[in-house]
C-alpha cells in the first residue's frame, strides 16, 4: 500500500495527465463524426478479431464436450445392445465412459489413469475399452480416479481367440513393439490367415466376450513345440488413447463364486 | 488587487473573451486562428505545481469545448500545453533560477523570454489541435503549416495585450 502510494506520489503527473487526456480522448472522439468512424472501425475490427479468437476457443471446447458426450451416448448404446441382445451373453456387460489423464507406453510395465473412480461406479478388475476394442483392465481405484494396466504390460497374459469360433491361447506383451503382441499356444492346426480377428473369451470375466483385441499380423507364426506363436497387431493404438469404456460383466460375482465352486471341489 | 483573486479573474476573462470573440475569428482562410484561453493558463505563476497547472488548464479548455462546441478538443490542447509549460519553464529559467517575485509577463522577464516561452507553448498547443482535426495524414502538413502561422499570429496578440494592460497600469 506504502508502495502504491509512493508510485502514486513520484508519478503524479503523467497519472494525472493520462487521466484528463484520456477524459478529453473520449470527449473528441465521442463527438466528432470522423474520428468516431475511424474509432469504430477500429473498434469493430479489434472486437471481431477478439471475438473470433473466443468463438475458436469456444468451438474447441464444444468440440471437447461433444467428444466426452459421444463417448458417453456410445458407452449407453453399447449397454443398451448388450441388454436387447437376445444371446445371454449380451445381458452379462453395461459400459461406462471415461478419459485417460495420464498413460505410459515406452516401459516394460505400463499404466494409465482414469478420470473416473469409485464415485462413477467404477471397481477394481472392470476391463476397459476404446471404440469397441480391449485394451486393459482397472487395477486399483480411489473415489474420483482409477488406474489401470494395458495390453502393454509384460506380466500380464489375456485369454484371446482367433475369430468367433476358432483356437484360444493366451495373449501377452512381449514388451518390444507398442503397436503388436503375441498370440501364445496356439494348436498347429487351428486354422489362421493374416487380418483375423483376435478377440477376447470372456474367460477372465474381465471382458465380455468377442471384443476385438487386434489381429492376426501379416508374418509367419514361430513354432513352439507343438505350438504356433501368432504375432497380433493391436487393434488400439496405445498412444492416442484419449477416451475410453469400462466394461462391466454384471454378474461377475455370481460366476466367481461359481468358480470357486469348482476349485473346492478340485481334489 | 489581491493576486488570489486576479488569477480567477483573468481565467474568467480569457476563456470569455475566445468564447464570445476569438473562436469567431478565423483569418486568412484557416491560417490565422487564435486561442486566447492559452493566455489566461500563460499567465499562471512560474511556480505553479505541474498537477494544478493540469487540471486549471484541463478546466479552462473544457470550459471553452462547453460554450464553444469544441467537442474536447481544446481540452485536449490546453492539457498537453500544460504538460510542456513546466519543461519550457525550466528550459527558460535565468542562470539562477526564477524569484519569488517573477511573473510570466514581458515586464517581469522580458521581450525575448515571452516570446520564446509563448510561442513554444502555443505551438505546441496548436500542433496538437490541428493534428486532431486533421485526422487523417493528408492534411497533416497544411494542419502543421496553419499551427505555426496562427501560434505566430496569437505571440503577437498576446504581446499587444500585454503591452497594453501593462501600459495602462504605468499611467495609473
Amino acid at each position: 500500500m506504502r508502495n502504491l502510494w509512493n508510485f502514486i506520489v513520484q508519478y503524479q503527473v503523467i497519472l494525472v495527465f493520462m487521466l484528463l487526456q484520456g477524459l478529453a480522448m473520449s470527449w473528441f472522439v465521442t463527438s466528432h463524426g470522423f474520428p468516431r468512424g475511424k474509432w469504430v472501425r477500429l473498434a469493430l475490427n479489434w472486437e471481431s478479431a477478439w471475438q473470433g479468437r473466443l468463438a475458436q476457443w469456444s468451438h474447441r471446447t464444444e468440440l471437447s464436450d461433444q467428444n466426452i458426450q459421444l463417448l458417453e451416448e456410445n458407452a449407453r448404446l453399447r449397454s443398451t445392445l448388450g441388454q436387447s441382445s437376445s444371446s445371454p451373453k449380451g445381458n452379462r456387460s453395461k459400459f461406462i465412459a471415461a478419459e485417460v489423464i495420464r498413460l505410459t507406453w515406452v516401459q516394460d510395465q505400463n499404466y494409465f489413469i482414469l478420470n473416473q473412480g469409485r464415485d462413477q461406479g467404477i471397481r477394481i478388475g472392470q476391463g476397459v475399452t476404446e471404440n469397441g476394442a480391449a485394451i486393459g483392465k482397472i487395477i486399483e481405484t480411489t473415489n474420483a480416479y482409477s488406474i489401470g494396466i494395458p495390453l502393454l504390460h509384460n506380466r500380464l497374459d489375456w485369454s484371446a481367440r482367433i475369430g468367433q469360433s476358432g483356437a484360444i491361447g493366451r495373449l501377452k506383451w512381449n514388451g518390444v513393439d507398442a503397436t503388436s503382441g503375441v498370440l501364445y499356444d496356439i494348436p498347429r492346426s487351428a486354422d489362421l490367415k493374416p487380418g483375423d480377428s483376435v478377440l477376447t473369451t470372456g474367460f477372465q470375466g474381465v471382458f465380455p466376450p468377442d471384443l476385438l483385441f487386434g489381429i492376426v499380423a501379416d508374418e509367419p507364426p514361430f513354432f513352439d513345440g507343438e505350438f504356433l506363436n501368432v504375432p497380433v497387431n493391436w487393434s488400439a493404438n496405445f498412444q492416442s488413447l484419449r477416451y475410453v469404456q469400462l466394461t462391466e460383466t454384471t454378474d461377475r460375482k455370481l460366476l466367481d463364486s461359481l468358480q470357486s465352486t469348482v476349485n473346492l471341489s478340485t481334489p | 488587487m489581491n493576486p488570489a483573486m486576479l488569477i480567477p479573474l483573468q481565467l474568467l476573462l480569457t476563456v470569455s473573451l475566445q468564447v464570445l470573440f476569438f473562436q469567431n475569428l478565423t483569418l486568412w482562410n484557416g491560417w490565422g486562428i487564435l486561442a486566447f484561453h492559452a493566455l489566461g493558463i500563460l499567465l499562471l505563476p512560474l511556480n505553479t505545481r505541474p498537477v494544478v497547472l493540469l487540471v486549471i488548464s484541463a478546466l479552462v479548455g473544457a470550459s471553452v469545448d462547453f460554450f464553444a462546441y469544441g467537442g474536447g478538443l481544446f481540452t485536449s490542447a490546453a492539457i498537453t500545453m500544460a504538460t510542456f509549460l513546466p519543461l519550457i519553464n525550466r528550459l527558460l529559467a535565468p542562470r539562477e533560477g526564477y524569484e519569488v517575485t517573477d511573473e510570466p509577463t514581458i515586464k517581469s522577464m522580458g521581450i525575448q523570454w515571452f516570446s520564446v516561452r509563448t510561442f513554444a507553448a502555443l505551438s505546441i498547443h496548436n500542433l496538437w489541435l490541428f493534428s486532431l482535426e486533421a485526422g487523417r495524414w493528408s492534411l497533416m502538413f497544411t494542419g502543421w503549416g496553419k499551427a505555426l502561422t496562427s501560434s505566430l499570429l496569437g505571440l503577437f496578440l498576446f504581446a499587444a495585450v500585454l503591452q497594453l494592460v501593462q501600459a495602462k497600469r504605468k499611467k495609473r
